[in-house]
Order: C-alpha cells, then structure tokens, then sequence
C-alpha cells in the first residue's frame, strides 16, 4: 500500500539522520581540544573502576573501534557514568525523559490545538479589527523572550499571587504520604505542570495562530471554496468542513518543521521551573562539564525529535488522502 | 503601431533601466511603508538604533557608568530607579541603563551578522544544490534535514562546552552555522525553478561559465527572497544568543540582554526587583518583534499573492 | 415575465488605486428552457459577471447599481439566508477549473450528497445515493466510482461529475463557466453534447461563459459579445455569426477557425489584439475605439448607442446606421 510504503520510506529516512547525528557527535566529541578520556571519566574515580569504564567504553581503543564500541553502547544503553550523580548515565536519562515528553507532548498540542482554532477564525474574519487584534497578539506572543515569560510568571503567579509553586514537579510531602492516591499525585503534578505549561502555550501559540491564519486564506482562494458556496451551504459549513480541513496540511507540515524548535523553548523552560527533563539535565550537565550524562541527553532530545517527526508525518498521511489513496 | 518598438528601445538606454529600477523600489518601499505593521517594525528598529548608538555615550560622562566594570562607589546592591540611576543599579553597584543600551548594540551586532552569515551560507548552498541538482543536491538537502531536526540552542550549547572558552563572535560563528538550511531550502526552490526559464539556457548556450550562470543570472533573481529570511533570521539569531547568556554561556567579556537576565535570575533579585527584571525581557522581545514585522512587510512586498487586492474576474 | 432579467448591472472591483469597473449596464433576460452564451476575451468581465448572479463576487468586487429579477425573486437585496436556498436548488454552477472545483480531501460522492442534503434535509441517505446514481448513469461514470477522491478521477470525469452535481438539485437555470476549456478536444466536444442534450432535455436555462465563440455557437440559442465591460453585440446565434455587425464580434468570428465551414466569415481582418488592462476603461466612449480599424471621429467624440439591426439582435456602435 503506498501509504505503508511512505511511511516505512520515512522511518528509513529518519533513523539515517539520527545514525548522522550519532556520528557527528562522535566526531566532535574526538575532534574537539581535550582528552576523551578525561571527559568521560570523573578524575576521583578508583583506579579499578576507572579502568573497568575505559574498556567498557573502549576508550582505550584506536579511534576505529572506538566508534564501533560507541554505537553498540548506545544500543545496549550503556554511556558511562554521570560525574555529577554518580549513577550510569542511562538511569537519570530513564528517570527525565518521561517529564520532558510529558510537557512537551502537551504543551504542543494544547497549543497547536488553540492555534489552529483561533488561526481558523480569524483568517475568516480578515481585516476585520478582531483579525487585527488578535494578529498583532500572535505576533507579540511568537516573539516574547521565553526565559523571561517564564521568570515574569514565576513572579507574578506563584510569588506575588501564590497559586502555583515556585518550581519543581513534585511536593514531596504529598508523595512522601502513604495513603496519597494516584489522583493526589496526579493533581500535584498538574499543579506544578500548569505555569511552564502556560509559557510554553503562550510562546508557541502565536506561531501556530498565524501559520494556520496564512494557510486558511491561501485555501480561501481555492475553487473548491466557490464551490462549497455555490452549493448554497451555510457559511459555517463552509469554513469547518471544506476550508479547515484543507487548511490543517501544510500546518501539520509546519508543525513538524518547529519541533526542534519547540525542544528548545522546553529545555529553557525546564531549566527556569526546575522541572526534572532532559533539557534540564542537559544545560545542567553542559555547565557542570558532565560529559557523558551531556552527550547521551543530546542523543535523547534528538531521537525524541525525530520519533514527533515521523508521528507528525503520520498525521499528514492520514489527513490527505492523496497520501492514503 | 511603432509606438511600442519606440518603448522598448527606450528601455535599453541604461537610464531607462535605472529609472525603472528605481521606480520599482519606490512602488515597494511605498507599500511597504502603507503597511502599518512595516512602519511599527521600522520605528520600533529606529528606538533600538539611537539605544545603540548613544549606548557609547554614558561612559564617556562617568566611568562609573561603563557596563561591565563601572561601579558606583556609593551603592553595594541593587537599588531601584533614581536621578543618577535612571532605571537603578545591579547587586554590584553598576548602572542598569547604561547595560541596556550596551544590550542593544551587542543586540544588533550578533543578530545581524548571525543573520548575515546564514544567509550566505544558506543562499550559496540553495544555488548549488538547485543548480548542481543529482547526487550534490541530495547530499545537501540531506545534511540540511539533519540540522533542521537538531535543536539549534541545544547543539550550540553542547559544542560550548566541547570547545571550552566562548567569545561573542564564536557565539555568532555557531549560530549561523546551525541556521541556514530553512533558508537553503527556500533558495534551492526558488533555484530550481529558474533554471526551467529560458534566460538561463540562453546563458548556457552563450557560453557562461557555471560560476558566471550562478552569481550574474541566478543571485539576483534569489537575492530579494534572501533579504526577507535575513530579517526572519535576525530575529533567530538574537533569541539564540539571549538564550544562551540566559543560561550562562554568553561573552564574559560584553553585557547582553540575555547576560542581565541571568544575572537577575542567579542573583535571586527576580522577586525583588522588577526594575531589573522587566527592562531586558522587554526590549529582547520588542526588538525581535520589530524585525518580525519588518520582514512581514517584506513578504507582502515581495509577495504579489499576500497583497490585498484579489484577481480580477 | 422570463426567468431571470438582468436590467443596467453595474459591477466594479476595489483595488488599492482605483474602483475598476468589470460589467458596464448589462442588460438581458433569459427565458426557461433556453440558453444563452457570453463570449469575450479573457478579462473583460464575463466570469464577473456569472458570480454576480449567484452573489459570489470575491470580497472586494461589489454591485455598484442595477438589477437582478430571478423568478420574481430581486436576487441582490434577498438576505443571505434566502440566497443560500437559491444557489444551487435554483441556479447551480459549472466551474470554469473543474480540476480545482473539487474538495480534494473529500469524496466526490459526499461532496455531491452535501449539496442534494443541504438543499433537501429531510431525504435519507440511501435515496440521495441513488438519486447521485442515476445522474452519474446521466453523465456516463461508473456508479463504482461515486465514493472516489478527486485526485482519483480523470479531468474529464471530475468536469462530467460536476455536471452531475450542478443537476443533483434539478435547479431552473445552470451558469456554466467556460466548463470545458481544461479538457482536450475530444472530451471536451463530449461534454458539450451532454450539456446541450441535457439542457433540452431538462427544459433548463443556461448562460455559457466562454471565451471561444465556436464552442458558443454549438450550444446557444443566443449570443452576446462582451469586451471590456460592456456587451457590444447581443442577438440570436444566427443573426450575429450571419450579419456580426460590431467590428469587434467580427475580429472575434475571423480568429475562429470553423471546421464544419457552416458559417462564412465576411469581413476577414486581423485577429483583434488583447485589451490593455493598464488603459483605464473610459466610462462612455467606445472601448474598442483604440483598435477599431473603422473608428471615425465620432467613435472619438460621441458615446455610441444601441441600434437594432433586427427585433432581436442589437448592436452598440456609432458606425452602424
């Protein structure tokens, strides 16, 4: 079936990018100044277990078989040990990923959902002050300065006016309680989860708003929009089931395009809330020159950018049936 | 009727075509300017302009309103707005607005030779692999897919920490290095496209040279769609480098925006004192909205189809 | 009284310099069951026209005065609500881009279905099937294709099948706009039979919108040519091949090439050059002025008038006595 066959293409295409991307950071990593091994071993490491990681890692290989090593560490999951936690790598990236992909997941289709929905309506009510407003809205929402946001939202909602905490993603003492149940948590969650939720929303709601209100008047000139009115259906009709639906492709095209942009906005956002993701993990372990635990997430938020592209791309395929037929 | 072979004789004579060209960019800046949203984006560019350049002027009065290492004698933390500290001073002492027009000139710096160097890179590797086409083409577009997916802010933080010691032009070095290829892409299309016009065979047939048919025929054809993802990359490019002064990588050596953000946050002055806190958040995101703007006209100029009269018929 | 009776219809486009007139005081009537061709070159005005009809001008073109009678009924003052009911149930559509006419994300079937259930609320689905059923029998599709996607049909089905929809309503008058100039000749000489075969048979009105005066000839009992606006020339098919009076019509009829020879061109002269939209269209004068081989000081000075060459053809030039 052509729709299978584009997809497995896609899946093919993707794992040859990220086996790049693999590479290339291998490349760097040994082409950079300074000593591989060094990077990856923590200076007050015994001598045993120092030795043990080298050859684990093949550190103490040619080059040639050290990129074999890397490669099949990454699929048996084995990137050494965090300098600053002291734990294999993999286990902290186990534990952060869920909590970027749980924000990240919502936070994008939250706003692609809204974005779409307003983008809908006023690119029908062009040039009318509404269409106005809320563009120049957009426009103001796309380009604020993500760290910042988050910062004036800290300040204003969870200290000035108290109703979110100040950061992390968890009370412990609401975890801490045997007799919380899955709701507590869940609710607690949701509690900490609400302001960098509403920064990102208002970050990427903008965008999404304005791609959707372009790509709506582009589909307003079709004929098929004639036609649908000289059919005599009612101009809600109109807009919902013959424009929209016409509309969403080339957003979801976008979309899948602000993914990597997307990431980013989460990593600066995990950093100000302190919310546990591997964004976070990431700008801490670059700071703390935490070579392995900085590389592996590297590898993570890429592979999770990748895997949201082929789900985009399943999306499309599934929305165009020029793709599906 | 010779009254159009009169007219097109005319047209030949150089100054005919400088007068044509001209009229042409006046038709556009016209538009451009009846643009409400073209003339905000100029304005609000305008405000930044003066910041940066009388940002020259205050340390010349009193080195102790220099950016980096003046200090006021009298002040060991952060205070609020006074009639020598227009909008008060950091936990060191230093004067917050004297940073803020520094801001704007390391503003503009970094985003226009960021933008500047992406789009070279991006419009020369547009032209060749649409012009090249085949294997150069698909290995180009290829490592272009690549680092499109890579997360732009995260990669450039990474090979920070790989490469050690940041200054601001290595900053801008590697910005423009991780943004050309939506540009590229854009580039290449367009490229593509040219090369089915007959201009370009006529070219071939006279005898040019592949270099000659790329930069005399091709660039200048691609050149006003390059201008109008300059502005959108600016725009990028200052968001990227605020981002990574914000989490502590910046020059230590300039004060930006995003350095004075960082320091309000690491400093724990953020509940304490809006004064700081609001005035480079505020001017990061206006001046990236003002370059958005600008290239918004833009589109519309450049774009026939955005233009808000409809076919005729 | 006819079917439709359009009396001094004005219609002009706003655009950022000026306000363009597209249809100059158009005057026609239509009866049932008879149909009539608007022949002109591209831009001067007859697609506008055709939309106006339906209400369907694009945001910045307006009617600027005149009437518009449609069984009674002033088409432009109804409220919006009414005038959905009339597209289509009353007046449908042939579009000028059947390749483009069509939702590509939906099925032709339900796009058809729409209009029948729209118009029609209360019919089930299984009756409103086999009503598209019987008009795909009518166009020549396999019923097995109802349920396929545009981009699954050929041009020439895609343009049959929009036949088929502008019959789903049975509606009293059908604006078909230059339907088949997309389709090859072979295809399009098909759909032209279909449509003259069904309009007679149906007993519906049509106005056709073309741009060559051969395809009109097929298919109309009448004739206007348009240029810029205005109609110049207005009269049974006969008459106006036969006796084409307005210099214009006559440059129009000798860039026509017949096969069949039936109709012999008189006045054999260049083919007429395009108009020049960058000339503004002066409001009174002749616009064909510029280009007439005849025109004579009072083409230059005076606006022409109608004249009657016979009861039924009609022509508007100053030469003509």
């Amino acid at each position: 079936m052509h729709f299978r066959k584009l997809i497995f293409r896609r899946i093919i295409e993707v794992m040859a990018i990220f086996f790049l991307i693999l590479t290339g950071l291998f490349l760097l990593f040994h082409l950079s100044p300074g000593d591989p091994v060094s990077r990856m071993v923590q200076p007050g490491m015994s001598a045993e277990d120092a030795s043990m990681l080298i050859s684990q890692l093949g550190l103490d290989q040619p080059l040639w078989l050290q990129y074999l090593y890397y490669v099949k560490n990454f699929f048996t999951g084995n990137f050494g040990i965090s300098f600053h936690y002291g734990q294999p790598v993999i286990h902290i990236i186990g534990r952060r990923l869920p909590n970027t992909i749980l924000l990240f997941t919502t936070s994008v289709i939250l706003s692609a959902a809204a974005g779409v929905f307003w983008g809908k309506l006023v690119a029908w009510y062009k040039g009318r002050p509404i269409d106005t407003w809320v563009t120049i809205l957009a426009l103001v929402c796309h380009t604020l300065f993500l760290p910042w946001i988050a910062l004036l939202f800290i300040w204003i909602f969870a200290y000035h006016v108290g109703w979110f905490p100040l950061n992390g993603m968890i009370t412990p003492e609401v975890w801490i309680n045997p007799s919380a149940g899955f709701l507590t948590k869940a609710a607690d969650i949701g509690h900490h989860m609400l302001l960098p939720l509403l920064t990102l929303f208002i970050i990427h709601v903008g965008s999404y708003l304005l791609i959707m209100r372009s790509s709506m008047l582009e589909t307003l000139k079709e004929d098929y929009i004639l036609t649908a009115r000289a059919k005599g259906l009612s101009e809600k009709r109109v807009r919902n089931r013959h424009a929209a639906p016409n509309a969403y492709l080339p957003v979801v095209t976008s979309i899948g395009l602000s993914l990597a942009f997307s990431i980013n906005g989460g990593a600066l956002t995990e950093t100000v809330f302190s919310w546990p993701g591997i964004g976070r993990e990431l700008i801490f372990a670059v700071s703390n020159n935490d070579y392995p635990l900085a590389l592996a997430c590297f590898l993570f938020i890429s592979l999770v950018v990748l895997v949201a592209n082929v789900i985009v791309d399943v999306l499309y395929a599934y929305l165009d049936p020029r793709i599906r037929y | 009727m010779n009254f159009s072979a009169e007219t097109r004789a005319a047209c030949n004579t150089a100054a005919a075509k400088r007068s044509y060209n001209l009229q042409r960019f006046l038709d556009g800046w016209a538009l451009f300017y009846e643009n409400p949203v073209g003339k905000l984006g100029v304005f609000l560019l305008a405000c930044f302009g003066v910041m940066a350049l009388i940002s020259y002027i205050p340390p010349l009065i009193d080195p102790m309103y220099h950016p980096m290492t003046g200090v006021d004698p009298w002040i060991s933390n952060a205070t609020g707005p006074s009639a020598k500290h227009w909008l008060g001073t950091d936990n060191l002492g230093r004067d917050l607005f004297t940073q803020l027009l520094t801001g704007a000139r390391i503003a503009f710096m970094v985003g226009i030779s960021a933008a500047f160097m992406s789009i070279v890179f991006g419009t020369l590797i547009g032209m060749i692999a649409g012009y090249a086409g085949r294997v150069t083409d698909a290995a180009l577009m290829r490592f272009a897919d690549m680092i499109m997916v890579m997360p732009s802010l995260l990669v450039v933080l990474l090979l920070a920490s790989l490469f050690g010691q940041l200054n601001i032009w290595i900053i801008v070095l590697l910005i423009a290095l991780f943004r050309w290829p939506g540009v590229s892409r854009v580039i290449r299309s367009q490229t593509l496209s040219l090369k089915q016009r007959p201009f370009i065979d006529m070219a071939r047939v006279a005898g040019a040279s592949h270099m000659r048919i790329i930069f005399r025929h091709i660039l200048p054809n691609v050149l006003p769609m390059a201008c109008l993802y300059m502005t959108f990359r600016v725009t990028s490019a200052i968001i990227v480098e605020a981002a990574l002064a914000f989490l502590g990588f910046g020059d230590p050596n300039t004060v930006s925006w995003g350095m004075m953000l960082q320091w309000v946050w690491k400093t724990g002055h953020m509940f304490q004192a809006p004064y700081w806190l609001l005035p480079p958040g505020i001017c990061i995101s206006l001046i990236t909205l003002s370059f958005y703007l600008i290239g918004r006209a833009m589109e519309e100029v450049l774009d026939p189809r955005l233009r808000k009269e409809e076919n005729f018929e | 009284m006819a079917l439709l009776e359009v009396e001094n219809l004005t219609i002009a486009y706003k655009t950022r310099r000026e306000t363009a007139i597209a249809a100059d005081r158009v005057n026609f009537s239509l009866e049932r069951g008879r149909s009539v061709g608007i022949v002109g070159e591209s831009g001067c005005g007859k697609t506008t026209l055709g939309m106006a009809l339906l209400r369907l001008l694009p945001s910045n073109g307006f009617v600027k005065k005149g009437r518009v009678t449609f069984d009674g009924m002033d088409l432009l003052s109804l409220p919006d609500t009414r005038m959905q009911r009339v597209r289509w149930k009353r007046i449908a559509m042939i579009f000028q881009a059947a390749m483009n006419a069509w939702n590509p994300v939906q099925r032709i079937g339900d796009q058809i279905l729409e209009a029948i259930r729209t118009h029609d609320p209360k019919i089930t689905k299984a009756e409103a099937v086999k009503q598209v059923e019987q008009l795909y029998e009518l166009v020549e599709i396999p019923a097995d294709r109802i349920f396929d996607f545009p981009h699954q049909y050929s041009g020439g089905m895609k343009q049959r099948a929009i036949i088929a929809m502008a019959l789903a309503c049975s509606p009293d008058l059908i604006i078909a706009d230059e339907p088949t100039t997309a389709l090859d000749v072979i295809v399009q000489d098909q759909i032209l039979q279909k449509i003259k075969a069904i309009q007679k048979e149906k007993n519906i009105a049509l106005i056709f919108i073309s741009h060559d005066i051969g395809v009109v000839a097929g298919v109309c009992h009448e004739i206007m040519v348009m240029y810029r606006g205005k109609i110049v020339e207005a009269g049974r098919r006969e008459e106006v091949f036969e006796v084409p009076v307005h210099p214009y019509t006559r440059a129009l009829l000798s860039s026509y090439l017949t096969i069949d020879g039936v109709f012999e061109i008189r006045d054999k002269q260049s083919p007429a050059p395009p108009c020049t939209p960058a000339e503004p269209l002066s409001k009174e004068l002749c616009g064909y002025v510029h280009l007439c081989p005849h025109a004579s000081e009072a083409c230059r000075s005076r606006p022409p008038q109608w004249r009657e060459i016979t009861p039924t053809h009609k022509v508007l030039c100053s030469l003509c006595r």
